[in-house]
């Protein structure tokens, strides 16, 4: 394990997403929280955005307004469809170079792979899905994780090493703040250097979109959910008839899962 | 062609039993008195594929877990499951590892064990379930990885081609073997044990290793390898409010709609 000078690392940064042509709201969701630890912390160093991809300069603007103070882009073709591997390496490049102290991505299906991978080759800690962040009065962050089911909460300190990641799952911070007309330093990151290191073992062939059933969990005003009663396939049939009437999306703890009665969706990572 | 699998199986408290874990005040430990362990779900699935290629191209399952001595008997149950032979890392050294120091315990375990072709975990354990570990023992084994794998099959002899689940999404990747992928739980379902195979598994081998013989480096494992360190543990308050109906059918859902309604939602009636 790297122990390192801590003082050396400064900042914080949010590893934002695309989705769908547009900025994943959790990325937004995170920068808006990275702005207040800011502030309640009288940090300095600017809270940046660090956005992979193809044309990604369309989105600095919303990254701009949710509190990002500075972006950094990489552009280049190999990063137009997500590739774990390709995707850590260009990060691992910035991060040695720049040394943020703090790295915050979505718990999505992205981050939840890239985080870990990103933490293994920097040799820190990433607190998983985690429900708050907050820093103490060292400035290490405090990442507050659920275990067993949501029934304990934990906190997860990064004391020795750095930078301190964590995954956030979408729609549990507070909804972005909207910061106007603010100043927003863009910077374009060559990663050629980096994907050179690629071994090319895996190539991503295609992406194919899903088309979306219903109301998502995130934004869905009303959620019908079913437990250890609904986990049989007649009582999950009425769960899912009584959301279609609500116009509400479904939601279900571990059981009907387990029972394979409620098919997990795509996108609804863990948020039983 | 043959294959050379490992499996990686996590003993945990059965969730049925999640009631009964306790924080100690004081110690701010968690109490796992009287919690049986089980075996996963997600768990089962990533053997369940393995055993399904080694019924298709032949070869050899092997599967490996870090947990205390008693978790021979889960061990056992995936040997009576099919499994050809397991692994079973146990020592003091090992407790209180974060998933980095997890990924390399298993790592260096899998090194001892031989050399793979493919090596499957679930997406995430039943109880941490910060699904860090598939990727960080990819990084540890420098193999490819891929984590939420919901199909796969083999191309050649050295290659793979994978249907990863993202959000709203799906993508394809090509693979070079060897690899290490987490398998999605919707993958399949676990087999059950039958009476021969719990014959069977009498005459296989559960072996228990410890760091005399695995010979990891010492600040690499458990506690003192881990990055992350476990800070304060609360019980937060979720209580909801229940409310039972009772009466006739009729009378439920005239209750049920008028309350439904009180709470803003409408609920639309369905041309039949
Ligand atoms: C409440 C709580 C919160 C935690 N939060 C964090 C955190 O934020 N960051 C962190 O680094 N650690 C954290 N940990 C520690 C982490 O749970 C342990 O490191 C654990 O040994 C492995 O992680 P996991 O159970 O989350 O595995 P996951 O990554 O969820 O497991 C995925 C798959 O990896 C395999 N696997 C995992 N563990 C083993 C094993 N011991 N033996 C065999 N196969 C295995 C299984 O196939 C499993 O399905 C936390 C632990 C608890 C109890």
């Amino acid at each position: 394990m790297a122990k390192l000078e801590r003082g050396s690392y400064k900042g914080i940064w949010v590893i934002a997403e695309i989705q769908n042509k547009s900025i994943h709201s959790v990325s937004l969701e995170l920068l808006s929280k990275a702005r207040e630890l800011k502030q309640q912390n009288c940090l300095h160093e600017p809270v940046t955005a660090v956005l992979l991809g193809e044309n990604p300069d369309a989105y600095t603007g919303i990254l701009s307004e949710a509190g990002a103070e500075a972006v950094i882009i990489a552009q280049h073709p190999a990063l137009e469809i997500f590739q774990n591997e390709t995707y850590a390496l260009v990060l691992q490049g910035l991060i040695e170079e720049r040394r943020p102290a703090v790295v915050l991505m979505g718990a999505t299906a992205m981050g939840s792979d890239l985080a870990p991978t990103l933490g293994a080759k920097l040799q820190t800690g990433v607190a998983a899905h985690c429900v708050d962040l907050r820093l103490n009065e060292k400035e290490d962050l405090v990442a507050v994780v659920p275990a067993f089911g949501g029934k304990v909460l934990g906190d997860i300190l990064c004391p020795e090493c750095r930078p301190q990641m964590a995954t956030v799952r979408p729609g549990i911070l507070a909804k972005p703040v909207c910061y106007r007309k603010a100043a927003c330093k863009v910077e374009q990151y060559n990663p050629a250097e980096a994907l050179k290191k690629d071994s090319g073992r895996v190539k991503a062939v295609s992406f194919i979109p899903e088309e979306m059933k219903g109301v998502s969990l995130e934004e869905a005003e009303v959620v019908i959910a079913g437990g250890f009663g609904a986990a049989s396939h007649e009582m999950w049939e009425l769960v899912e008839q009584l959301a279609e009437v609500t116009g509400g999306a479904v939601g279900c703890t571990r059981p009907p899962l387990d029972a394979g009665v409620r098919q997990r969706r795509t996108d609804d990572w863990d948020k039983w | 062609m043959e294959l050379k699998i490992a499996v990686c199986i996590k003993s945990v408290p059965d969730p049925a039993y999640y009631d009964k874990i306790t924080i100690d005040a004081k110690t701010k430990c968690l109490t796992r008195k009287g919690v049986p362990s089980i075996i996963g779900k997600g768990d089962k699935v990533a053997l369940e594929q393995a055993l399904k290629l080694k019924e298709k191209y032949g070869g050899k399952v092997t599967v490996i877990g870090m947990a205390p001595p008693e978790a021979r008997f889960e061990m056992k149950e995936t040997l009576a499951m099919g499994a050809d032979e397991a692994l079973l890392l146990s020592d003091r050294l090992f407790a209180g590892a974060d998933t980095l120091a997890t990924a390399y315990t298993l790592a260096q375990g899998l090194k001892k064990m031989g050399s793979f072709d493919l090596v499957l975990t679930g997406t995430e354990s039943a109880d941490g379930a910060t699904a860090q570990v598939p990727a960080q023992l990819g990084e540890c084994l420098s193999m490819a990885h891929l984590w939420n794998v919901k199909q796969f099959s083999l191309l050649s002899d050295n290659e793979i081609q994978a249907t990863v689940g993202l959000e709203h999404a799906v993508a394809e990747y090509i693979v070079c073997l060897p690899a290490v992928l987490g398998i999605a739980r919707d993958a399949g379902k676990p087999r059950y044990i039958t009476a021969s195979g719990i014959k069977a598994a009498n005459c296989k081998t559960c072996k228990v290793m410890g760091n005399a013989e695995l010979q990891a480096e010492e600040n690499r494992l458990g506690e003192t390898g881990s990055p992350t360190w476990p800070g304060d543990i609360t019980i937060p308050s979720m209580k909801r409010q229940g409310r039972v109906l009772e009466g006739s059918p009729d009378v439920i859902v005239e209750a049920l709609t008028a309350a439904l309604r009180v709470a803003g939602i409408n609920i639309q009636r369905k041309a039949v």
